[in-house]
């Protein structure tokens, strides 16, 4: 009898996920939050870099997301559905008054811990450096960039989640690459990451 | 302008965007989920306002769905939403002694409305099907034209409808605007469900289904066997095939042998204190008790007598990990040992144990249930779960309106708000916070904020 608790099946589909999610199922939502997490995760680190208040900008997009769920007609990829959330709320997070007071080391503990010390300390030295450029850079070609340079992203793919045409996201990309060309000019460390000399 | 795009430049940010990006954490990450989790109610309240539009009738408008809004969630000010609010005819009254009920009921004057509590003991075998619907008198919830309140639990109780403790794994889903169904995989579940707006809820824990209209009861789960004890009100039992039973006040119901545990919820239980009997039935310090012409329908060779209290009170099958465990034996602790017990399992990382026993302190009626929302709301915010801190902060001003412990419950909602990104909504908890409590240091630290 105690078997029967296996009637309990995980949903088959993020469809189904969806739909379940949409009538307040708990366990549908979780689903589908640990199925996007992971990307969630990876698209908001590299668009904004290290961060006080990471995990409660994941969290912000989760309870967006669940929000917009109303909203999901299944005419796009459901996790593209949630790349755009994730894109906005970077987005917000990269305004002024948000960031500045929002920027900071990266704690130890968001570091993969995967990496060795050495490798993790110049990585985060590299990105630290990087992001501090790329905040001189307007919002729209700095997602644009860093979905592209940091998420390994096709200009279709974050014209997709930032609602644009993929020329126009070329463009963006064009412009803040040339941009931080320029900023590397006077900046030799940013020089040596951007030219690939950064070890 | 594609081939301008200098690939190998990617692969090398890529690179070391894999390596110095931050990632979470598995801690962080199981907040994460649980502060999704924590939005299933929320999800739910709209999944049900939705469908009450959809339903035919008169449609809402925007302002008229932000008023339905701000009532369900407990939101608005008692200005913001006057009595004459036009409601009427989307939301309609609950069918059993609501006529007199004002557009924006408080809690504590549900007086009219039912009390249902039922404890449930699942070691998990069969399905259990525990409904409750409108009213006393029972209710036509199979009218499809019946117009319930939407209304859906929350993780720390039934919103405005009453409160639910659970230990143990419990999943919640609402296929309707009218119906929830909580659905017990392990542990125990007990339910204060005053007034469900013509709602049913239902609990899934075994075989069998009750549909109850309208009282205290319990349902008790040992091994295979099933019991349904009725405190006072009118339980509706169908099992498998088997013809529905009607059970009243004081009748028990047994299949797969008897069940030591089964007995009707105490009726000096405090969570129930607060909300008036759902019948007439004298109020008995017995917890036991039958009424005159009760019965006990069971299917084994030795039915008890009919009525009979239960051989043993306590010992619900996982009653000893549950705060709620033995919630009608005498030598229940003491609300300020609860709380105490709680901030230690907070302190010892027993989070989940602890917002239990949390919750089962904020059931009461007194400043330690306020102390107990607050606390848990202030210790979800420090710990780095915004979402989960206003939910327990909510709770406490729909428990609480006129608390004394309002300020500092407003004063978390706006932070918590804040954090998640509502700016609406913290501006909404400081105007308040200013409005009623001007001269607190919570009003004091807004206007610092500032």
């Amino acid at each position: 009898m105690p078997a029967q608790l296996r009637l309990v099946a995980p949903p088959a589909s993020t469809e189904d996920l969806v739909a379940r999610a949409r009538g307040g199922d708990a366990d549908a939502l979780e689903a589908l939050a640990r199925q996007e997490l992971p990307r969630v995760e990876r698209l908001l680190g590299r668009i904004l870099g290290p961060r006080s208040d990471f995990e409660d900008l994941v969290q912000t997009v989760f309870l967006e997301l669940i929000k917009s769920l109303p909203r999901y007609r299944g005419e796009s990829r459901f996790s593209t559905f949630v790349g755009g959330i994730t894109v906005r709320v970077a987005r917000r997070a990269l305004r002024p008054s948000a960031y500045e007071a929002r920027r900071a080391e990266m704690p130890e503990g968001l570091l993969s811990p995967d990496q060795s010390p050495e490798g993790q300390a110049r990585a985060r030295v590299a990105m630290g450096r990087l992001h501090a450029a790329l905040d001189r850079i307007a919002p729209k070609k700095r997602v644009a960039f860093t979905l592209w340079a940091l998420a390994e992203m096709t200009p279709s793919e974050i014209g997709e989640l930032v609602d644009a045409n993929p020329n126009t996201v070329r463009a963006r990309i064009f412009h803040a690459r040339q941009e931080l060309k320029a900023l590397a000019q006077a900046d030799p460390a940013l020089r040596e990451i951007l030219e690939g000399r950064d070890g | 302008m594609a081939d301008r795009l200098d690939t190998a430049l990617q692969t090398r940010l890529a690179r070391l965007a894999d390596d110095g990006a931050p990632a979470l954490d598995d801690a962080a990450r199981r907040r994460v989920l649980e502060a999704v989790r924590a939005e299933a109610p929320e999800v739910r309240r709209e999944a049900g306002l939705a469908a009450l539009a959809e339903r035919g009738g008169p449609s809402l408008d925007e302002a008229a769905r932000a008023r339905v809004l701000a009532v369900v969630r407990g939101d608005a000010a008692p200005a913001e939403v006057p009595a004459e609010a036009p409601l009427d005819g989307v939301v309609e009254a609950p069918a059993a002694a609501a006529g007199d009920r004002p557009a924006r009921p408080r809690r504590r004057r549900w007086a009219a409305g039912f009390a249902a509590a039922l404890g449930v003991a699942a070691a998990a075998s069969a399905l259990a099907w525990v409904g409750a619907s409108d009213g006393p008198s029972g209710g036509s919830s199979a009218d499809g034209a019946r117009a319930c309140e939407a209304w859906a639990p929350a993780d720390e109780g039934l919103g405005r409808r009453g409160e639910m403790t659970t230990v143990g794994e419990l999943t919640v889903s609402a296929p309707d605007g009218c119906t929830t169904e909580l659905s017990l995989l392990d542990g125990r579940v007990d339910v204060h469900a005053r007034d469900l707006g013509g709602g049913v809820l239902r609990v899934r824990a075994g075989a069998a289904q009750v549909e109850v209209r309208g009282t205290r009861f319990s349902v008790s789960r040992e091994g295979g066997a099933v019991a349904v004890a009725v405190r006072e009100g009118h339980v509706v039992v169908s099992n498998g095939d088997e013809p529905e039973v009607h059970l009243r006040g004081g009748d028990r119901w047994e299949r797969g042998g008897p069940v030591a545990t089964a007995q009707p919820p105490a009726l000096d239980d405090p969570r129930l204190a607060s909300a008036e009997p759902a019948s007439a039935e004298p109020a008995s310090a017995e917890p036991t008790s039958a009424q005159p012409g009760a019965r006990t329908l069971v299917d084994g060779p030795a039915p008890p007598v009919a009525g009979e209290p239960a051989p043993r009170p306590v010992g619900v099958a996982g009653a000893e990990r549950g705060p709620v465990a033995g919630r009608s034996a005498p030598s229940a602790p003491e609300p300020g040992a609860t709380l105490r017990e709680a901030e230690r399992r907070w302190r010892a990382g027993e989070r989940d144990r602890a917002r239990a026993l949390f919750r089962q302190v904020g059931l009461g009626e007194d400043t330690l249930a306020e102390a107990a929302w607050v606390r848990l709301a202030r210790h979800e915010l420090q710990a780095g779960s915004p979402a989960r801190a206003r939910q327990a902060a909510r709770s406490h001003r729909r428990r609480f309106p006129r608390g004394r412990l309002g300020a500092e419950a407003l004063w978390i909602l706006a932070q918590s708000a804040r954090r998640l990104g509502d700016a609406g909504g913290a501006d909404r908890a400081v105007d308040e916070l200013r409005a009623r409590y001007p001269d607190s240091p919570q009003a004091r630290a807004a206007e610092r904020a500032e």
